[in-house]
């Protein structure tokens, strides 16, 4: 048993989570403590603890286990997927929540588990080559099936988190970078579309030479930015004569909440506010006034980092980055320790997946990213999310314990 | 199997990269917003936050095709509370002082809250003068409770135009679940007329402006030295087609009675006038409306707020003979050799219709003068109902002019398919399209539709789209966006036109006339008269005409209720309105000088 622990567990990892877990338990316990919701910090702490078992007992699972079932829980949480579309319940103007017998969950936090473990599968598996264009096809269409089921939701932060398993993925596998690249420039094109026809331009053309500098075959170089170069004059053309003035402002007010100040932009600039006045050392826990007033709305999910921000202030913030950083480069060790390609690959779509939350949901709350309402791993409140955190964690334990294994 | 790079130290190196960068990012984000003081929090010690102030946009002005102001904004007060800072056990006193209903104030700031306890909900507009110092000086008592200066309609025109201009309206409960995020409650709306059609171009944007506000909720200062106010945008201007003068003339040879009067410029379908009587006083609502008036107003049996000119659908009478005439001359089913001999009555299917008198014998065109029925009767039957409905769809009958008012009835063009569906197929029969051929029976209108009618046969067959905003002048930048309007060709050749015409100058001028009310000395004046037989009361009457007869400027129709035979009241009003509207100058030099030299190429998305 000792030598278990010596030689298989990864005991940093698992402490990095489980730190993180409390910190997520105890800012919850903030962020309701005047509001008279003592059963969230209840059903927090139950999620946490349930979700370190969880990641335990996948941790135990044989070697080839995830593996081998990969796309049969695919398959399962696709199934899922489809099914709440049909039957769901609306929980704040979207379908991602399903129930049975009392207890809900949202399938589209496991389908991310799921389809990190399909490509995984996909990819590493012989033949599958990615100098053929028909894998990469097939690769953008397992990420994209439950990434279209979950926009259909609408859940759009959420299906967004899908293009953070795709890319990551297909690089870590070898992709040609240019490859990598190309498919990447048309969402960078558009975005830069909705901020200017300026920006586009510059885009554009930076993309053109980027093209050439990685691409050995000129002709094919050539090709991709004349592609390009075409793409970003139909958005220009699309977003400036196609959308109604209305549609601008929405895709606007996504961009930089800060214009819609009764709406999104409320929201945003209370967040800023509240980690702002934090300064070096914060208010102190269970004293941030932006917190306990209940400036912020939906503090204990989506806005949860401005509970730190406000109450832990920059140095409190610091250390929690730290530990979303270390986790981070501990998955990223373990994806180059382990022996197969499959685990491999989930583990850095893992990485990915978890840096892409982090990174947009801090965002959203110090006018770095828009809002797009996707939690912060371990700490917002919310089961699904947590346990898929675990989940992921378990992932990663598993994966280290078979790191020798081929 | 593997692929070269697969996981290759570059690789990881890239990914371990991308991670740093991220956190970095996130870092100096922190750095910027909790150390590096950017945004002023006031004292150190405070807590801070922030109140958010929301500027009211100027709503745009309008102005008539002269450039004379019609509608104007002057400052009035408003009451606001921030539900999070008040007190709820102030709620009475509060009632008190405002002299409000406590029940009246709770549901505010239930709706208020609902959207969020920060944002000040408006509790009392438009607050009097003479009371304001009382309030003020009692308003320190309570937590929360705040005065703004809003800006409210005032109505400063020679002319009423009430049905045009419409009013505006603090938002309804209703109109903020389906108006869209920009409203919130307490917001002024248009709520009828222009200033519900133009609403998203007159209301303009609102702006904000954040306050610091320290824990005991008092101001400290700008946040964040108003870096992250937003200004307002005031809304544009709408120039109209309307003369006024000739507007309030109309409206003043209407009052006391119960009608319309829709006059149009045969050259490009802009409404000159359009009046409905009875009217109301706009500035009823532009402030703060009493339950009272707006009962008296919704209640009162003569429906003031209804717009007759755009919205009542009355039998056309005579005035529709043209319709059939025009039919039965197009298709060369007759020409004006073709006649009917009137004896004052017509037997068909065992029923007697009757004729104004005994008219003798008479051709297409002194029929019309006469106002013949026998002949339609007749003619009727010759050229059937499908072509009936035809020519009537061609003169824009059954269908919305689509001028830009939202109140618009399209009226009722019969044809066999809606008889079909109304009384049953094969349940009808020929003897109820006799009513038809002098324009009774199931047959409707509105004055707009008959306006334009008159404008299509004056201008040989050119079908614009009735409309009253000429350009929208924005309000900043001074640039001018003129309106876009459909027109079309009535398929009518130029020779059947001047047989119409020529029938419409004998209604006025010819010895058999039944509109001789409409002449005026010096100018050529066509007309039709017609009468709307009502089943509950005097009937209708109508009259349509246009002048001068050679190239016409004007085509107009004047509809009052319950007035009886459409050439003694009728006619007389709109000879004033012609003779008035002529004698003008041509158009206002200023109006040829923008209509020729701004942004031709201006258009706005209407």
């Amino acid at each position: 048993m000792f030598d278990f622990f010596k030689e298989s567990f990864d005991l940093k990892l698992f402490l990095i989570a489980v730190a993180l877990g409390i910190l997520g338990a105890a800012v919850v316990f903030s962020a309701t403590f005047n509001s008279g919701l003592h059963e969230y910090f209840v059903r927090d702490v139950i999620w946490q603890i349930s979700g370190m078992v969880i990641a335990l007992v996948i941790m135990f699972l044989s070697n080839r286990y995830l593996q081998s079932s990969a796309y049969f829980i695919y398959a399962i949480t696709i199934l899922l997927l489809v099914f709440i579309l049909v039957a769901g319940k609306r929980v704040a103007g979207s379908t991602s929540w399903l129930g049975f017998f009392g207890i809900g969950g949202q399938p589209s936090e496991f389908a991310k588990v799921a389809t990190i473990l399909a490509l995984s599968k996909f990819l590493s598996e012989k033949g599958n080559d990615l100098q053929e264009w028909q894998v990469v096809v097939l690769s953008t269409a397992i990420v994209g099936f439950p990434m279209l089921l979950t926009l259909a939701q609408p859940d759009l932060g959420t299906s967004i988190v899908y293009m953070a398993i795709l890319f990551p993925i297909l690089f870590w596998a070898g992709l040609q970078p240019v490859i990598v690249v190309a498919l990447l420039a048309p969402i960078v094109v558009v975005i830069a579309e909705f901020t200017g026809t300026v920006p586009m331009i510059v885009t554009v053309v930076a993309f053109g030479i980027l093209f050439l500098v990685l691409s050995q075959r000129k002709l094919f170089a050539v090709t991709l930015s004349f592609v390009i170069v075409s793409f970003g004059l139909f958005m220009e053309y699309f977003y400036k004569k196609l959308l109604a003035p209305h549609q601008q402002k929405r895709i606007q007010v996504f961009l930089n909440p800060n214009i819609d100040p009764q709406g999104a932009g409320y929201n945003a600039l209370q967040a800023r506010v509240a980690i702002g006045s934090g300064g070096i050392f914060g208010k102190g826990y269970l004293h941030g006034a932006q917190t306990q007033l209940r400036y912020v709305p939906a503090q204990w999910t989506d806005f949860i980092f401005t509970v730190i921000g406000e109450e832990f202030g920059f140095v409190g913030a610091v250390l929690t980055l730290l530990l979303f950083a270390s986790l981070l480069f501990r998955g990223v060790r373990i994806a180059e320790l382990v022996k197969t390609k499959f685990a491999s690959l989930s583990a850095i779509g893992i990485v990915s997946v978890l840096l892409f939350h982090v990174f947009i949901n801090i965002g959203m709350t110090i006018n770095l990213a828009p809002i797009i309402g996707i939690p912060l791993p371990f700490v917002s409140y919310g089961g699904s999310s947590i346990l898929s955190d675990w989940v992921m964690i378990g992932i990663l334990l598993n994966f280290y314990a078979n790191r020798k294994e081929h | 199997m593997f692929d070269p790079d697969f996981g290759s130290n570059v690789r990881a190196f890239v990914v371990r990269m991308v991670i740093v960068a991220a956190f970095l990012l996130i870092v100096f984000k922190l750095w910027d917003l909790q150390l590096a003081n950017k945004i002023s929090y006031g004292k150190k010690s405070e807590q801070i936050t922030t109140r958010v102030i929301i500027r009211q946009p100027l709503r745009g002005q309008i102005y008539d095709r002269n450039g004379n102001v019609m509608v104007e904004n002057d400052p009035s007060y408003t009451i606001s509370i921030i539900p999070h800072e008040f007190k709820r056990s102030q709620v009475a006193e509060l009632a008190q002082l405002l002299q409000m209903d406590t029940l009246d104030i709770e549901r505010r700031i239930k709706t208020g809250m609902e959207i969020s306890p920060f944002f000040p909900v408006k509790l009392k507009r438009d607050i009097p003068f003479s009371a304001l110092t009382t309030i003020e000086e009692n308003l320190r008592q309570f937590s929360g409770v705040y005065f703004d200066i809003e800006p409210k309609r005032v109505y400063v025109g020679k002319a009423r135009a009430s049905h045009i201009l419409g009013f505006t309206k603090e938002i309804s409960e209703n109109q903020l679940a389906t108006m869209g995020d920009y409203y919130k409650p307490g917001d002024i709306v248009g709520y009828s007329g222009l200033e519900a059609s133009y609403e998203t171009i007159l209301r303009g944007e609102k702006g904000y402006q954040f306050l610091a506000v320290n824990a005991r909720g008092q101001v400290v200062g700008d946040f964040n030295n108003g870096k992250d106010d937003i200004a307002s945008e005031d809304g544009s201007d709408l120039y109209l087609t309307i003369d006024e003068g000739l507007q309030a003339m109309a409206e003043s040879l209407l009052v006391g009675r119960r009608g319309a009067v829709v006059a149009l410029d045969p050259d490009n379908g802009a409404v000159l006038a359009m009046a409905s009587a009875p009217d109301y006083d706009p500035s009823i609502f532009s402030g703060y409306t009493s339950r009272e008036d707006w009962d008296r107003l919704n209640n009162d049996p003569d429906h003031p707020l209804f717009n007759r000119a755009t919205l009542a659908t009355l039998p056309p009478g005579s005035t529709f003979k043209m319709v059939l005439a025009s039919a039965a001359l197009q298709n060369d089913i007759v020409n004006d050799d073709w006649t009917i001999h009137c004896t004052g009555s017509f037997l068909y299917g065992g029923r007697i219709f009757k004729c104004h008198g005994a008219h003798g014998t008479v051709n297409i065109i002194e029929a019309i003068e006469k106002s013949c029925n026998v002949f339609f009767y007749n003619l009727m039957l010759k050229v059937g109902f499908d072509d009936w409905t035809k020519f009537g769809s061609l003169f824009g009958f059954g269908q919305k002019t689509g001028i830009d008012l939202k109140e618009e009835n399209p009226g009722v063009l019969p044809s066999p398919e809606y008889f079909d569906r109304v009384y049953g197929k094969n349940k009808w029969t020929n003897g109820y399209l006799i009513s038809l051929a002098i324009g009774q029976g199931e047959v409707s209108a509105t004055p707009l539709q008959m306006a334009a009618y008159t404008m299509a046969i004056s201008n040989y067959g050119k079908y614009f789209q009735p409309h009253l905003v000429n350009y929208i002048r924005d309000h900043r930048t001074g640039r001018i966006y003129y309106t876009r309007y459909s027109e079309r060709q009535i398929p009518i050749s130029k020779e059947v036109f001047d047989q119409l015409r020529q029938a419409m100058y004998l209604v006025v001028n010819g010895p058999g006339g039944t509109g001789h009310a409409a002449q005026i000395p010096g100018i050529e004046v066509a007309g039709k008269t017609g009468t709307a037989q009502n089943p509950r009361g005097k009937d209708h009457a109508w009259f349509i005409a246009f002048a001068p007869y050679d190239h016409p400027r004007i085509a107009i129709c004047v509809m009052i209720e319950n007035a009886g035979f459409g050439g003694a009241v009728a006619a007389p009003i709109a000879a004033k309105l012609i003779k008035y509207y002529l004698s003008e100058p041509a158009m206002s030099p200023q109006q040829n000088e923008l209509n020729g030299a701004v942004a031709a190429n201006a258009e706005i998305a209407n």
